[in-house]
């Protein structure tokens, strides 16, 4: 049984994962907790399930799937534009954008009920029914996926900030915004940049999530938004390597709560990891200290 | 010129009014005819949040209901409507009381429907009462509901009496002697599992296994349900909203693992079958009288709800009961219940009334509501309540 909560964690750590990359991509570049990004995971994959129904439900889900990532980085872009640009140029500072991040939060969850409606519905998946037994242990062919494009979408991040003009652009406005601008990096492009990858991120992991438990439902950002949030802290807020690990340390903490205590206390145990890791390390695990010049 | 325009003015002011002024003949017909009145009903229900479902379908059956009283011109023939003014309490007790205290202060308002969930009825109810305002939380079945006073009334059968049903039906016509359950970690799942707890073992039976969990902080069910697998009970039972057993079916059968799956009365619906398709045959519940259109109260129901859920072939649990809901408020309206305590007292006195699924009615004391339950099933896409004698 130990093996297959560890699966099951596994997979669910998959989904905060990606999400939590797209938490700490904007932050990491901007300095702005995103309070919108989990109701773009929502809708993401809301956007996904209504282009599906209206082609009949058996349009292929790859174009149904580049539809969705359309969407989201053009969502993005539009949130960085309009609600966050104009708070950030005019320096009134970070806490403003995180209002206006919460307004555009409400907006799309509002918008996404009217249009899509309240009641859960079901939501098309892959590969269903295939799976490899491990030891007694059965890992759904989907789980696998899961993973696969976690690791796959995490190295490719990394290679592009690494490798990539932009992605250093990214990584020098991360270093210092301000500096970056003076020497020429096009630092509103970049921010625009980091708000698209980070939408399209809590895109994938909001269709595979949904394609997982084969429903979907208006509310599933909440849930999923305060787990990733707390993953990007755990693992360290702007590391992007500390989020995938922060996510799959929250996502396994609560399978096997719920699966060896009771899933009453999932939340409970994933929190009290935040708070202990917090505590000893306040920068997260792989987050690193800001220095104080005396 | 002045006083030649004065002049005109005034007898066009004259004309005017005497053209407005009733004739006698119309004054004598109106005096015999009723007199078309309005009537003001507050909703509480939580638009937004993890139950906004159920209150789209109360919403939804409150109208209907309202549809069809227009279709027969309004109340008593009259031409008279019911005005609903929707408020939303989003499931949270505190907002519940904030708009319990608004809504008594409005003479307008003649009862208050709702809440959906019974923590936020509950908190409410002592208002309420004490204004002398009915509260008709038509869905909540805690049996600590109607207790807290003669102003409250709910259409739900109450815990204790659909929990013994269960038990008997589960042990003594499935034959289930072991039992895993799964409830939500509030005030209906656990009052829920400590009425069935109770029962199961006055039946002979034994709870293996317990699980719950906090309802709306996780999609993902999976953790739980392998667990419960290994404790090999007979059945596996439910005390959760729709939404959440649809997502556990669904991860019990990605994970290939077998359940007898039961649950409770709240489950019972055609949500739950339109969700699962295939995987909902075979899953008991409680049910009341079946649905049929030979029931004229049930066919004209079903004639407003196919213009809201098109291609459906029966009605949802939620909808019936808020179209049963409006259809009691407007019996007791038509039958003299115009002010806030004879629309009281006549709703206590609704006995034998035809609702969409069988008759109703209120003990004149306890305000509890009496309708046949019966054992069902998911049989070929439909419920199907079971001859259990």
């Amino acid at each position: 049984m130990f093996l297959q909560q560890l699966i099951n964690g596994v997979s669910l750590g998959s989904v905060y994962a990606l999400t939590a990359v797209g938490y700490s991509l904007v932050f990491s570049v901007v300095g702005l907790i995103n309070m919108s990004h989990a109701a773009i995971y929502m809708s993401g994959a809301v956007c996904f399930s209504m282009f599906y129904n209206l082609g009949g439900r058996n349009v292929p889900l790859l174009v149904v799937f580049l539809i969705a990532l359309v969407y989201a980085a053009v969502a993005g872009l539009t949130i960085e534009r309009l609600a966050i640009r104009p708070i950030r140029e005019k320096g009134d500072g970070m806490i403003y954008a995180i209002l206006s991040s919460i307004a555009v939060k409400t907006i799309i969850e509002s918008v996404c009920q009217i249009v899509y409606g309240t009641e859960i519905r079901a939501f098309p998946t892959i590969l269903a029914g295939r799976y490899v037994e491990v030891f007694g242990a059965r890992m759904m062919a989907i789980q696998f996926v899961m993973l696969a494009v976690t690791i796959v979408i995490m190295l490719a991040l990394g290679y592009f900030t690494l490798k990539s003009k932009m992605g250093m652009g990214l990584r020098s406005t991360a270093q210092n915004l301000r500096a970056a601008n003076l020497v020429g990096v096009p630092v509103n492009r970049i921010v625009a940049l980091a708000f698209a990858i980070g939408s399209v991120l809590a895109t994938v992991a909001g269709i595979f999530s949904c394609m997982y438990y084969q429903t979907v439902q208006v509310n599933i950002g909440g849930v999923i938004g305060q787990k990733a949030f707390a993953a990007t802290v755990l693992g360290g807020i702007g590391s992007l390597t500390g989020s995938v690990v922060g996510g799959f340390i929250i996502g396994i903490a609560e399978m096997l709560t719920a699966g060896y205590i009771s899933s009453s206390y999932r939340n409970l145990v994933a929190f009290s990891i935040l708070i202990i890791v917090l505590i000893f390390k306040p920068s997260g695990i792989f987050g690193q200290a800001e220095s104080k010049k005396v | 010129m002045k006083r030649l325009l004065a002049l005109m003015l005034g007898l066009l002011l004259v004309i005017s009014l005497a053209a407005c002024a009733p004739t006698g003949g119309g004054a004598q017909e109106e005096d015999t005819e009723l007199e078309a009145q309005d009537y003001n009903i507050a909703v509480c229900i939580p638009i937004t949040g993890t139950n906004a479902t159920y209150a789209a379908y109360i919403k939804n059956g409150l109208e209907m209901a309202l549809a069809n009283l227009e279709k027969r011109g309004g109340l008593n023939g009259t031409g008279g409507k019911i005005i609903l003014d929707f408020y939303d309490d989003n499931n949270d007790p505190k907002q519940g009381v904030a708009l319990a205290e608004r809504i008594v202060e409005d003479d307008k308002y003649l009862c208050e429907i709702g809440s959906f969930a019974s923590p936020v009825s509950l908190a409410a109810a002592p208002i309420y009462n004490e204004a002398k305002m009915v509260q008709y939380a038509l869905t909540s079945s805690n049996t600590r509901y109607l207790p807290i006073g003669e102003y409250c009334f709910s259409l739900s059968t109450t815990q204790d009496v659909s929990t013994a049903n269960h038990a008997d039906w589960q042990i003594n016509y499935l034959g289930y002697k072991t039992f895993a359950v799964i409830h939500s970690n509030d005030d209906w799942g656990n009052e829920s599992f400590d009425f069935y707890q109770e029962a199961i073992e006055a039946e002979g039976g034994t709870i293996v296994a317990e699980e719950s969990y906090i309802a709306g902080t996780t999609n993902d069910f999976t953790a739980m349900l392998t667990t419960l697998k290994t404790v090999d009970a007979d059945a596996l039972m439910t005390f959760c909203g729709e939404d959440d057993l649809v997502m556990m079916m669904k991860q019990a059968d990605m994970l290939g693992l077998d359940f007898n799956w039961l649950s409770s009365k709240k489950c019972c619906s055609a949500t739950v079958i339109d969700q699962l398709g295939e995987l909902a045959e075979g899953l008991y519940s409680l049910n009341n009288a079946p649905k049929t259109k030979e029931n004229k109260v049930y066919a004209d129901y079903f004639e407003e709800y196919i213009k809201v859920y098109p291609d459906s072939e029966t009605t949802q649990k939620y909808v019936d009961q808020s179209y049963n809901c409006m259809l009691t408020v407007i019996w007791a309206i038509e039958n003299g219940g115009v002010d806030r305590q004879s629309f009281r007292d006549t709703l206590a006195s609704l006995k034998d009334f035809m609702g969409v699924q069988g008759t109703i009615s209120f003990d004149p004391d306890t305000r509890k509501v009496f309708n046949e339950e019966y054992l069902a099933q998911v049989q070929d896409g439909v419920w199907v309540n079971i001859d259990t004698n």
